[in-house]
C-alpha cells in the first residue's frame, strides 16, 4: 500500500470505540467504562482515572477508619 | 429513567425528526444558558456496547450535520432528568462556551496507522486476530521455555511492536503536519489503543478536501500507509468541562 489511502473499513470500529469511549467532553456525574459487565475504570469529574477496585478499597479503608474514630475515640465535650 | 447526554451546541438546532440514539430512544433538545443539549431517555445505567457506542456517534454525527459544530460528550454520561442537564449547563457555561468557540467551524479527522504496516513480525501474522496471534501464532521462543514463559515473551514482543508502531505514527504525524500546516487548526500527539495508532487533527470544515489532498500527496511521496477517517464531531478537542 504505497502512496494511497488505505481501505478504511477494518479500522473504523476500533477508531469509533477509541473516539467515543475515550474522548469527548466530560460534563458532570461520572462515567464508568466497562466491558462485559466488569467495571474497568471510573472517570470522575476531575478526570482522574481510578481503578474501581482501588477506589473501592480506599472507600472501605476510609469507612473503617471513620468507624474506628466514631467507635473508639472518645468524644470530647465541646467548650 | 435518566437523561443521556450526547452533545452540546451554541445554536438552537433541533435533532432531525425521529433521530434515535442509545437503545432506540428518540433524541430531543433541551436549552439552558443559551446552550443546547441533545439528549434522550435511557435506563439509569448505560454500559457500553458496540451498538450503543455506534448510536452515540450517530447522534453526534447528526448534530454535526445540523448546523454549527457541536461539542461531543463522552459516552455514558447520564443525569437524573432534563432539568439536571439544564442546571449543569448553567453551572458550566463559562467553561463550555470557550470550548465551543475553539471548535467552531471545525471538524476532527483521525489519521490511523494500521496494525500490520510496521513490523515484520506482525506482517507475518496478518490475517489472524489478536487472540489468534497470542494463542496460536508463530512462536519462535518455544524450545527450552515452558508455555508460560513463551507466552510472556510473545507479550513482550507485542509490546515492542506497539512501541514501534507508536514511534512510526509520530514520524507520520510530523510528515503530515509539516505538509499541511496551514490547514491544521489543532492537533494532538499520537496515541495507541486497542490495536491501532492514530492522531487527531482539527480542520476547518471548508478545508477538509484540501487537507485530504495534501495528506494524499504526502503519502504518495513518502509511501506511507495511512487511513484518514472522518470528518467527525471534534471528540479529541472537546476537553473536559
Amino acid at each position: 500500500m504505497s502512496g494511497e489511502l488505505l481501505d478504511n473499513a477494518p479500522l473504523e470500529l476500533s477508531d469509533l470505540i477509541n473516539r467515543v469511549l475515550d474522548k469527548g467532553a466530560v460534563i458532570a456525574g461520572s462515567v464508568t467504562i466497562s466491558v462485559g459487565d466488569i467495571d474497568l475504570i471510573q472517570l470522575d469529574l476531575t478526570v482522574v482515572l481510578t481503578a474501581i477496585e482501588t477506589a473501592r478499597s480506599a472507600e472501605r479503608r476510609r469507612r473503617e477508619l471513620q468507624g474506628d474514630l466514631n467507635g473508639d475515640v472518645p468524644v470530647l465535650p465541646s467548650g | 429513567m435518566a437523561t443521556y447526554l450526547y452533545c452540546l451546541r451554541a445554536d438552537r438546532a433541533h435533532p432531525p425528526a425521529a433521530l434515535s440514539g442509545v437503545d432506540g430512544a428518540i433524541v430531543h433538545a433541551v436549552h439552558g444558558s443559551g446552550l443546547t443539549a441533545w439528549v434522550s431517555e435511557v435506563a439509569n445505567k448505560v454500559t457500553p456496547t458496540v451498538d450503543r457506542v455506534k448510536a452515540h456517534d450517530t447522534v453526534c454525527a447528526a448534530a454535526l450535520a445540523a448546523g454549527e459544530t457541536p461539542l461531543p460528550v463522552r459516552f455514558g454520561q447520564t443525569f437524573p432528568d432534563d432539568a439536571s442537564v439544564v442546571s449543569e449547563l448553567a453551572a458550566r457555561e463559562s467553561v463550555l462556551r470557550p470550548r465551543l468557540a475553539r471548535i467552531a467551524g471545525c471538524v476532527e479527522l483521525r489519521l490511523v496507522v494500521p496494525q500490520d504496516s510496521d513490523s515484520p513480525s506482525e506482517k507475518s501474522t496478518a490475517g489472524t486476530s489478536t487472540l489468534d496471534t497470542m494463542s496460536a501464532g508463530p512462536d519462535t521462543s518455544r524450545g527450552a521455555d515452558g508455555p508460560g514463559t513463551a507466552f510472556l515473551k510473545r507479550l513482550a514482543r507485542r509490546d515492542r511492536a506497539d512501541l514501534a508502531r507508536a514511534l512510526g505514527c509520530e514520524d507520520v504525524r510530523h510528515a503530515v503536519c509539516s505538509a499541511a500546516t496551514s490547514l491544521i487548526v489543532g492537533q494532538k500527539p499520537c496515541e495507541s489503543a486497542r490495536g491501532i495508532s492514530f492522531f487527531p487533527v482539527l480542520v476547518r470544515r471548508a478545508e477538509v478536501d484540501a487537507f485530504r489532498s495534501a495528506v494524499a500527496e504526502t503519502l504518495r511521496i513518502k509511501a506511507i500507509p495511512l487511513a484518514v477517517l472522518g470528518p467527525f464531531a471534534p471528540y479529541s478537542f472537546a476537553g473536559d468541562a
